[in-house]
């Protein structure tokens, strides 16, 4: 039903929303929007904060998730009318399923969980299960919150909630070793968070054992140059130069005899780094064997030529 | 093409139902049909009504000044002087607004720049960040880049406190050379361009070495480069959609003149992401975000932005009309905007 047909609105006249002669790209209204909208205003104008305004909001909310002032106007209700968060956090377990891209669905999100320490890890938890139930376990907002939760609430959790987080990254990255995001996570949890609880070397070893499993993961490359340098180190790591060549040959030596782009970079990179005469041969490497940055290769082969 | 200037000016005549999701951002939706159409070359009847109607947007310096994304709240004007609760200017929408008017060969001497810039400082975080209205919002480096946008557009920088802007940019750097949305998150393409065409505008107030060293420039780049798999991804290892070819074109450009790299510096292959983005045109005309999806106006929009970038080397696109894509604005617009501004 209509609101303005509705009994319990009657004593409200709803405003219509006055476009004048040349409105410029009007949006094609559903009558249920246009209806709700109507009602909206109308509660606004007579600045009512009630139950019937709460229902009306999420109404609308449902039709636009973006609509950042029926948002402003509910946390306005729920503040004046002091209602249980609690509640509004259940139905906010709803609509941050289904309006999983919504900048405002998170906002609010957020508002409901600041003043309770306790939600802390009922929240991960949440948001744990969102990637799976979403199937979305790349979704930019559900990870800008996840991380909000974790400095947020990051003095009152436990060793035994962080010890959590890595199974839960470990668990996504066996899922999908291509996930930038849990990768990105990692880095967040190990060193902004500071939660490291392992040295460079060790790390070293995990990232190469995931590469050896994915040599051309871009994912895991990046994160191996971001650890290096978070540690104030150059790309001319021991290691990493030796087991770059060992997956060299061993791929050239296979079937596809494609040796995995990453591994060629880094040599090159490093070499560049150390003013090496070799930069420009591996280069030019590059570029025979990826067309598409070839512009990228030349620009890379010119700089060492004048290093 | 010229299906896809159909596209555009049905979508300026009527913006179907799909877009109730967006009502509340409908001068940007708009912004992104007039963009399209002066990128193809085509003129507009009734620019000076579209003016009105932008202008009717827009809240005098007393009411906080800016622009609203539409008139959804019913209301022209207030008649108290504070900033209306639920109907504040939004900085984004300030920042389309501008570029409309821009657009529309508006004269500007109905900008209420005092109020612009007012609505500019009210919205910076202590964190340096901006959110879109006063209260009760995210605040990212989406909105950084639209009050850079703003402050460069109008030639005046004093709503926002720059050395607090920059330092919040430099927190979004990631470990892979790029940048995110918030500090410490995920890098990606759209958010990369944010802080880079921010960098390049506030470059104008502070030595641009100050702003992004070599060896970070260096990272950048190589991040950039690595984006592109036939058209565009946003993030590494995810899959092209037509809009990054616009985000990551646009945060190379900023960059070259950041770092000062040389003018005709190539890194991507025009040729293959003008076939990506051709194979993402529907058959009623518009570009979309992925092939065999339905076009929408964003994706139209920044396809057709990007297309212009690759023009020289993308036979399909010779007749496009270049784009500044540091204000991602058809350059004769931006012209006639500096020149009217300059007179205000």
């Amino acid at each position: 039903m209509l609101y303005a047909e509705r009994d319990d609105f009657k004593d409200l006249t709803p405003i219509e929303q006055d476009e004048g002669p040349s409105p410029l790209a009007p949006i094609n209204y559903s009558q249920k929007y246009k209806d709700a909208m109507d009602m909206f205003r109308a509660v606004v104008n007579a600045n009512e904060k009630s139950e019937r305004a709460l229902g009306l909001t999420e109404d609308i909310i449902r039709m636009n998730a973006g609509h950042y002032t029926v948002w402003h106007y509910r946390t306005s209700i729920i503040v004046e009318l002091g209602l249980d968060l609690q509640a509004e956090l259940k139905l906010m377990d709803e609509l941050s399923t289904e309006y999983l891209k919504s900048y405002q669905v998170w906002h609010h999100r957020r508002l409901c969980v600041e003043s309770s320490r306790d939600l802390a890890v009922s929240e991960l938890k949440f948001v744990a299960e969102l990637f799976y139930a979403t199937d979305d376990p790349k979704n930019y907002h559900t990870w800008v919150y996840r991380q909000w939760i974790l400095t947020y609430f990051d003095k009152i959790l436990h060793d035994d909630d962080r010890r959590h987080e890595f199974e839960f990254i470990e668990s996504l990255i066996t899922d999908d070793i291509y996930n930038n995001s849990v990768w990105s996570h990692r880095f967040f949890c190990l060193f902004k968070l500071g939660w490291l609880e392992t040295t460079l070397d060790n790390e070293i070893d995990y990232v190469l054992s995931l590469i050896s499993k994915a040599p051309s993961n871009m994912s895991s490359w990046n994160y191996l140059r971001g650890i290096l340098k978070v540690n104030d180190q150059g790309l001319n790591n021991q290691r990493i130069m030796q087991f770059s060549e060992t997956l060299i040959n061993a791929k050239s030596a296979s079937d596809d005899m494609r040796p995995p782009l990453p591994a060629l970079e880094w040599l090159a990179d490093a070499a560049l780094e150390d003013k090496n005469p070799i930069a420009t041969k591996r280069y030019l490497e590059l570029k025979a064997l990826d067309p598409i940055r070839k512009n990228y290769w030349s620009w890379k082969s010119h700089l060492a030529l004048s290093a | 093409m010229e299906g896809t200037a159909k596209f555009s000016f049905r979508h300026l005549e009527l913006l179907p139902n799909v877009y109730e999701s967006n009502d509340s951002a409908r001068l940007t939706l708009a912004f992104f049909v007039v963009e399209s159409l002066a990128i193809l070359g085509e003129s507009l009847e009734k620019a000076s009504e579209y003016c009105d109607y932008v202008y009717k947007c827009q809240l005098p310096y007393i009411n906080g000044g800016g622009f609203r994304g539409s008139l959804f709240m019913g209301k022209q004007e207030y008649d108290n002087d504070e900033i209306p609760p639920y109907d504040p200017s939004n900085l984004t929408m300030t920042y389309t607004a501008i570029l409309l008017l821009a657009l529309l060969r508006d004269d500007f001497s109905r900008l209420d720049v005092k109020g612009i810039i007012r609505s500019i400082e009210d919205r910076q975080k202590p964190d340096g960040s901006f959110a879109p209205i006063p209260s009760g919002s995210e605040s990212d480096i989406r909105l950084v880049y639209c009050a850079s946008a703003i402050s460069s557009l109008l030639g005046d920088f004093s709503g926002i406190d720059i050395p607090q802007t920059i330092a919040y940019i430099k927190r979004c750097r990631t470990y892979d050379g790029s940048y995110s949305q918030t500090p410490n998150g995920e890098g990606q393409g759209g958010t990369t361009y944010c802080a880079l065409a921010s960098l390049e505008l506030l470059s104008s107030q502070i030595p641009s070495e100050q702003l992004i060293s070599h060896k970070e420039s260096d990272e950048t780049l190589r991040w950039l480069s690595q984006r592109q798999i036939h058209g565009f991804q946003g993030r590494t290892n995810k899959d092209c959609d037509s809009c990054y070819s616009f985000w990551c074109r646009g945060a190379f450009e900023s960059l070259k003149k950041l770092s000062n790299l040389p003018d005709d510096l190539e890194i991507f292959s025009d040729e293959l992401d003008g076939d990506f983005l051709l194979s993402c045109s529907g058959k009623l005309g518009g570009i979309a975000k992925y092939p065999n999806e339905y076009p929408d106006v964003l994706h139209n929009c920044l396809g057709l932005s990007a297309l212009s970038m690759a023009k020289s080397r993308s036979s399909s696109a010779t007749t496009l009309k270049s784009i500044n894509s540091t204000i991602n604005i058809e350059i004769t617009a931006l012209e006639w905007l500096k020149s009217r501004i300059n007179q205000l």
